[in-house]
């Protein structure tokens, strides 16, 4: 408990400190993108994928909980209160996991702002010392309420629910929606930001999105939401 | 274990020519041998002369895990071709001086307790290459692929295509130049083909990005 309460201490500090300084992607790859940490002091290896993935882990991701994708980063032992599980269940069709699996608990990791970004390689198990803050941190960074965020591990089911287009429906440049869900055809945070803001497939000027949100930033009006979302 | 010099194989990683278990001495033959005589049944058939004992050990490839959804190409079901040579030592479960007449012996040396931290995976997980860069995997991109074209430059090497295993498999000697060649492997790193960052002499994770488009 001390060492979380530390942990939210030091995020928000941080959080004072680092202000805005994350941009919103470039779409313009993964270099020199929000999520490009390779110049920040606290990476002791000064590499862009390490933070992240490493290609021998010796072991390690079993520790991290065996997520797979080759993961080097600590991840969070938060228990979240889903959306499905609030009073608005009556509104998912899909099957609905009960807690965060796959790659959104790997991007929890540090967006539930618990884990520090420094937790990664050798470090990780250490105690964090830089944390994310502000509009970056997604559930209540308290709580791990994630019911007010929009559903994730819960399966795309267009025939149960109609208010869904097909999944072989185009999503962005991606090809198409299921391209975009996980394993089981889970939605995940993957399935509208695309963390590697990779050229043709982050919007330049978004928070990694697919498909442009607004008309500002080159789409329609909700064209993100609408993509999936027959409204 | 040092790390690699960029300057061929004497004196690198490598070289084992001065090893007391190295019983003939010689550079090139703990690994490759110009005439097997035929003399280690479980080398028939191996290819590129050679003349170390494979591992028998059945692994659990990256590709088998859950996220096999995030694998495009035909996947082996076990280590093939080069990656299996590597794994022979690399793995934990064949000594090192298990080469030429010794082939067929019991080994003394193994990396774990001699060359600790070239181990793969790791001590506590041999046989799991879940959390290991997929190998036998085909690389390829497709239209919508975050991989670059195997005709695009890869390290000193030409083209992706030129470190690929047959059948344009991934393999360890796709990212690894495991005879630490002057002008294929980075000096200063494990063997690497493209320097990982900036101290190395190349962009942050640049090895990664010569596949990746991230």
């Amino acid at each position: 408990m001390l060492k979380k309460i530390l942990a939210l201490a030091a995020a928000a500090v941080i959080a004072l400190m680092a202000g805005t300084a994350l941009a919103n992607g470039n779409g313009a790859g993964i270099a020199n993108s929000p999520h490009d940490f390779s110049g920040d002091s606290w990476n002791f290896r000064a590499e862009i994928c390490r933070t992240c993935h490493v290609p021998h882990d010796h072991g390690r991701n079993e520790a991290l909980g065996g997520l797979g994708l080759l993961w080097n980063h600590q991840t969070t032992s938060q228990t979240y209160l889903m959306y499905a599980e609030d009073t608005h269940i009556q509104f998912i069709d899909g099957a609905a996991d009960a807690e965060p699996t796959g790659t959104t608990k790997m991007c929890l990791g540090c967006h539930d702002g618990t884990v520090g970004l420094d937790q990664f390689d050798a470090q990780a198990g250490n105690t964090g010392t830089v944390f994310i803050g502000g509009g970056d941190v997604v559930p209540n960074i308290t709580t791990g309420d994630l019911s007010n965020t929009h559903p994730l591990g819960v399966v795309y089911d267009a025939a149960a629910d109609g208010g869904l287009f097909p999944m072989t429906n185009a999503m962005g440049n991606s090809g198409t929606i299921q391209d975009v869900l996980e394993t089981g055809n889970k939605i995940a945070c993957m399935s509208c930001h695309d963390v590697h803001d990779a050229p043709g497939e982050a919007v330049a000027g978004t928070h990694l999105l697919r498909v442009a949100n607004t008309v500002a930033a080159g789409g329609a009006a909700s064209g993100l939401c609408l993509t999936c979302h027959d409204k | 274990m040092g790390h690699g010099r960029g300057n061929g194989v004497p004196g690198s990683p490598h070289d084992f020519s001065t090893e007391p278990w190295n019983y003939r001495r010689e550079v090139c033959v703990p690994c490759h041998v110009p005439h097997d005589q035929n003399a280690s049944p479980s080398l028939q058939g191996v290819g590129i002369l050679w003349n170390h004992r494979l591992s028998e050990r059945r692994y659990t490839m990256y590709a088998e895990a859950t996220f096999t959804s995030f694998v495009d190409g035909a996947a082996d079901a076990e280590p093939t071709g080069t990656t299996k040579m590597c794994l022979g030592c690399h793995d934990g479960s064949v000594g090192i001086d298990q080469f030429g007449a010794r082939t067929e012996g019991a080994g003394h040396i193994f990396i774990q307790f001699d060359y600790a931290g070239a181990q793969i995976p790791g001590p506590t997980l041999m046989g799991y290459l879940t959390n290991t860069h997929p190998v036998g995997v085909v690389y390829s991109p497709g239209p919508t692929s975050d991989l670059r074209d195997p005709g695009e430059p890869m390290g000193a090497s030409g083209s992706i295509g030129d470190v690929l295993d047959r059948g344009s498999r991934v393999a360890c000697m796709s990212c690894h130049d495991v005879h630490d060649a002057s002008g294929e492997s980075v000096p200063g790193t494990k063997l690497l083909r493209v320097a990982n960052i900036g101290r190395a002499g190349g962009r942050p994770s640049g090895l990664c990005v010569s596949c990746h488009r991230k």
